[in-house]
């Protein structure tokens, strides 16, 4: 393609078409910051599956809250690309941000908690005994994690559900590494109590 | 022996406190506390993951990509100045406790020290470097050429300039990271508010952060300019021949028309293999001419093309022959890995991976390729 007016010392002009989804993440979080759409699709494409599973696992919200709080995760991305710097991975940057939406919420929520604890053990027909107990004990424990403070929760569905290192947890909460064990010691020990029938998530 | 702290066992339930599993293997309550830690989180890793289905997705996105249209970037944050010492901001609140001022004594005074020695020192340096450049026009800086080696890694570019004091209350931005392939010869110097750089041979990755002066690249067919930008360029003979973008956008000029080339695509200067060759004998043993099959960045398209077609082995090999231009080595032989990987060809990735880690241990997909060689089988025994 030809600029108008172009001398003929710039053309040919040899231009490859390599889309966007051939570009890094820090590539396509500096071609957002430009505006790029096809960047922006990018990065949501490459990043959705992730982040909803975060948030869905976080909040225990219904699909539309849910789906909001995806959107804005990438808006508010998409804003501050420019700031970005590449200190981290833009997965845990990307994370970061969700956490900090799903805090937000979940304080505007909190009324709801009761409605959290609420979730229904699902009725066990049949079939293998253990299976059944298993069945059991993971409903009592999605129970629990509904029932976590936020902070507890959300470094353990990052470290025990998504399985992420340490380090990577803390980059993205913002905290040092050890309080994310110390988080993550005093909800298993929660937890625990739960599936035990021994005491109650605070 | 002393039993490590419950916390560290949590560590060790998630893989990250070696120590802590060794002590656990040996002792009956750390062992029991670890089975517990390990049966909850493999409880916890079966918990169903909530489903986004392939379509909600792209309503979801289509959704976001319109609301998205609205949004303003925000401006890139430029760092605070830097207080001076013994004059705190008075915008940073004090973070020392009532009783610190009792307790900092002699380390204060050693603080204050240590700064005044460092500043001197500067000061020194800079008025000798006046003294031996008598208010230059242009701050112009020696051609840095970097020494060839046995491997030829890029080799990052060490700024030579002295920062020039900064205006009362702002900031300096920082210049733009330069990776210089080795051998590369170019001068650099600010012009005005531009960062300039005047590129002979060899191949350049410059980086300009969103904070960063712009900069120009100048040869003497083209002039690069870029801001927030993150290029890949290399000259010959004083003669810009590529520039790939990898974020954000170049703009090309020649004096009488600029061409905008945005991240993902690479522009080739052109010439006529006969002029080029009438004009610079040398030209010829620069390298294959550009478009033909051995020419490095058409074998980067290639290897590209070849992998989205599933042609993975080709695309490794393809990779391979593109890794001999610098600018674009380190992406060409890390894909060359992962082509091999995808084409199942363990052996040929393994040596890949290896290759990549030894030239660019610093890469930023160092670490995917550690984990995929660990990933890899182990070769097989020698027979004997």
């Amino acid at each position: 393609m030809r600029t108008p007016g172009a001398s003929a010392r710039l053309v040919p002009l040899r231009r490859e078409g390599v889309s966007v989804d051939e570009l890094s993440d820090d590539g396509l979080i500096a071609a957002c910051a430009t505006g790029d759409r096809a960047a922006r699709a990018a990065l949501f494409a490459r990043h959705v599956g992730g982040v909803h599973r975060f948030i869905a696992r976080m909040t225990a919200a219904d699909a539309d809250a849910v789906d909001d709080l995806v959107q804005t995760t990438f808006l508010e991305a998409f804003r501050g690309a420019a700031r970005y710097r590449g200190g981290s991975q833009v997965r845990t940057w990307l994370y970061g941000i969700a956490a900090n939406l799903v805090r937000t919420y979940a304080r505007g929520e909190i009324r709801r908690k009761a409605a959290l604890a609420a979730v229904r053990t699902l009725p066990v027909r049949g079939g293998d005994p253990d299976a059944a107990e298993r069945r059991v004990m993971m409903d009592r424990l999605a129970a629990g994690v509904a029932r976590l403070s936020h902070e507890l929760r959300e470094v353990f569905v990052l470290v025990d559900v998504e399985e992420w290192k340490g380090a990577e947890a803390a980059a993205a909460l913002g905290v040092p590494e050890g309080t994310v064990w110390r988080r993550l010691h005093d909800a298993r020990l929660r937890l625990r109590a739960m599936l035990e029938g021994g005491g109650a998530a605070s | 022996v002393t039993c490590p702290d419950p916390i560290r066992l949590v560590a060790a339930s998630a893989g990250e406190d070696v120590a802590a599993s060794a002590h656990a293997t040996a002792c009956p309550a750390c062992r029991r506390a670890m089975r517990d830690h390990l049966a909850l989180r493999e409880l916890a890793r079966a918990l169903p993951a909530p489903a986004l289905d392939r379509e909600h997705a792209d309503e979801l996105g289509a959704a976001l990509l319109a609301r998205a249209e609205a949004v303003t970037v925000d401006p890139p944050v430029v760092p605070p100045p830097i207080p001076v010492a013994g004059r705190p901001d008075p915008l940073i609140p004090s973070m020392r406790s009532p009783g610190a001022s009792a307790r900092r004594g002699t380390d204060g005074r050693r603080h204050v020290i240590a700064v005044a020695v460092a500043t001197a020192a500067l000061a020194a340096a800079v008025a000798v470097i006046a003294i031996v450049h008598p208010d230059p026009p242009e701050r112009a800086l020696p051609v840095v050429s970097a020494p060839p080696g046995d491997r030829e890694p890029e080799t990052a570019v060490a700024y030579l300039d002295v920062p020039a004091p900064a205006p009362a209350g702002r900031a300096r931005p920082a210049a733009a990271d330069v990776i210089a392939s080795a051998g590369a010869r170019f001068e650099r110097s600010e012009a005005g508010a531009v960062d300039r750089i005047v590129l002979r041979d060899g191949a350049l990755t410059i980086d300009v952060a969103p904070a960063s002066p712009p900069i120009a690249i100048v040869g003497t067919n083209v002039t690069v300019r870029a801001t927030r930008a993150r290029l890949a360029t290399r000259g010959d003979a004083g003669v810009i021949r590529h520039v790939r973008v990898l974020a954000g956008t170049a703009e090309i000029e020649d004096g009488s028309a600029v061409i905008a080339v945005v991240a993902g695509e690479t522009w080739t200067w052109d010439e006529p293999a006969a002029v080029a060759a009438a004009a610079d004998p040398a030209a010829e043993r620069a390298g294959p001419p550009a478009g033909s099959p051995d020419d490095p960045m058409a074998a980067f398209t290639a290897a590209t093309d070849a992998r989205k077609a599933g042609a993975h082995a080709r695309a490794a090999a393809l990779f391979e022959r593109a890794a001999a231009d610098a600018t674009i080595a380190e992406e060409a032989t890390f894909m060359a890995a992962v082509a091999w990987d995808a084409a199942g060809d363990a052996g040929r990735a393994r040596a890949a991976y290896r290759r990549f880690l030894d030239r660019f241990p610093e890469s930023r997909t160092a670490a995917a390729a550690r984990t995929a060689l660990d990933r890899l089988p182990a070769p097989a025994p020698e027979p004997e």
